[in-house]
């Protein structure tokens, strides 16, 4: 079944289509919310919160985007609401621009298996990991970035690249 | 910024459509918002389930609840197999019930054994004791390879017959088992936790229901003492009665305690130490 009638299906209110829409996107939504989320619990109650918004929100889609990326918008969005409400995610940070150089090209970090790579992630401190699970993996402009979480540009575009430092250290340490 | 974004890439391409996978009771609550009605993959009615449940001892319920409760811990996702399977198994069950019923005779006397080798191990002094101790090891490593495979066991479900007949041991094995199940149904053991520090797993630590007495011995493979605590929200981080950190391998713990009623309840289980 492809997208438009599983769709429709749901929009029917066909259970079963439901639970294979589910079944379809869940994992690579789950994989998301594991990435913005600071453990699995948290994680798997936005994934629920998530979908039941695409759920209920599924008249809206108009067919003319991709499915999995409006999916994985809510998614990330309901992540990020979810964040905000605890006020200490973000952002202590001093605004000046930084720049790092990445020195090598080499490609150890090319072997590292997916599931390092979450767990790198998941280990980043907060502020760090929502900017760069946007701006590099979302792939959000830093203006999008800084008007869905109320911070400045720079800031976003700061945070980042210190995010991405971090990272580059920790995958050279290994 | 010129130079090419080394790390954007990599986690771009690697996570992009990255998986994982999901807990099938987590669609259960989504669907329940959402107002689909639940889906039911088997086609069984529930006059059936009932007449089925009460056709299988309470003894079979138990080994079975016990096997399969393993099973929905590990995968959730097999529930709705799980129920397919009943009515295979069903048939089989009425024939097994009967076997397990005359083995049942034999129950006390392997309980009283390891009973037994559990006190016995309290003071590990002598030699006798010690090849108890390796009967023990022996025991719940074959105990953790049953649990561990899954898949064996639903050839057993089906074939609880030849599992009678050829799997002895297994049998010896598990029966001890139900009987501790029947005294504290609540108490767990782990027998794998990783102290290093990332926040998971990193204590070892039991849930039981009330008890007035409890003693916990953590023993390492030269029968060592390397920990023991009197409280039954004891937690334990990894380091020996010495202060060391125990290094990775597989241990050993023995847990008793006493419940309200003044049941004695003892109980062991092999620990993987891993960093």
């Amino acid at each position: 079944m492809d997208d438009t009638s599983l769709v429709n299906e749901c929009l029917k209110g066909n259970s079963r289509a439901q639970k294979a829409f589910f079944d379809k996107f869940a994992p690579k939504m789950l994989s998301v919310c594991l990435r913005y989320m600071k453990n699995t619990e948290k994680a798997e109650d936005a994934l629920q919160d998530g979908f039941i918004k695409v759920f209920t929100n599924l008249l809206n889609f108009n067919n003319s985007g991709v499915l999995e990326g409006w999916i994985r918008r809510i998614i990330v969005n309901t992540c990020l609401d979810e964040l905000k409400k605890n006020k200490k995610l973000l952002l202590n940070v001093s605004v000046e621009e930084v720049e790092y150089k990445l020195e090598s090209n080499d490609f150890v970090q090319e072997q590292m298996m997916a599931d390092d790579l979450m767990k790198l992630i998941q280990d980043m401190p907060a502020g760090y990991r929502v900017i760069f699970n946007m701006f590099a993996i979302e792939g959000y402009a830093h203006q999008e970035i800084a008007i869905q979480l109320g911070i400045s540009e720079s800031t976003s575009k700061s945070q980042y690249l210190r995010a991405r430092a971090y990272l580059k250290n920790r995958i050279d340490k290994r | 910024m010129i130079e090419k974004d080394y790390i954007k890439e990599l986690f771009q391409d690697k996570l992009t459509s990255h998986e994982v996978p999901v807990r099938a009771d987590l669609w259960t609550s989504v669907s329940s918002s959402v107002g689909g009605s639940s889906v039911v993959a088997s086609s069984m009615s529930i006059a059936t389930k009932l007449m089925i449940a009460a056709s299988v001892s309470a003894v079979a319920l138990v080994t079975f609840y016990l096997i399969n409760n393993e099973n929905l811990e590990q995968s959730p996702i097999k529930k709705e197999n799980l129920q397919e399977q009943r009515i295979i198994t069903v048939d089989s069950l009425k024939i097994e019930k009967e076997e397990v019923k005359k083995e049942e005779k034999l129950l006390p006397k392997q309980a009283e054994q390891r009973v037994d080798c559990a006190y016995d191990f309290s003071t590990p002094e002598n030699e006798s004791d010690l090849n108890s101790e390796f009967q023990q090891s022996n025991k719940s490593d074959i105990n953790k390879e049953i649990i561990t495979e899954k898949g064996s066991q639903k050839i057993d479900q089906q074939n609880p017959i030849i599992r009678n007949n050829t799997a002895s041991t297994s049998e010896i094995v598990a029966k001890p088992e139900i009987i501790t199940k029947e005294q504290e149904s609540t108490v767990l053991l782990p027998n794998i936790f990783t102290p290093n520090g990332d926040g998971k797993n990193d204590f070892l630590s039991i849930k039981i229901g009330e008890v007035t007495e409890f003693s916990v011995v953590i023993l390492n493979q030269a029968n060592k003492v390397i920990f023991t605590s009197n409280d039954p929200n004891f937690s334990w981080d990894g380091q020996s009665l010495q202060g060391e950190l125990s290094p990775a391998g597989t241990y050993v713990y023995y847990i008793s305690a006493k419940d309200l009623n003044g049941k004695l309840l003892t109980k062991y289980s092999n620990l993987t130490i891993s960093y």
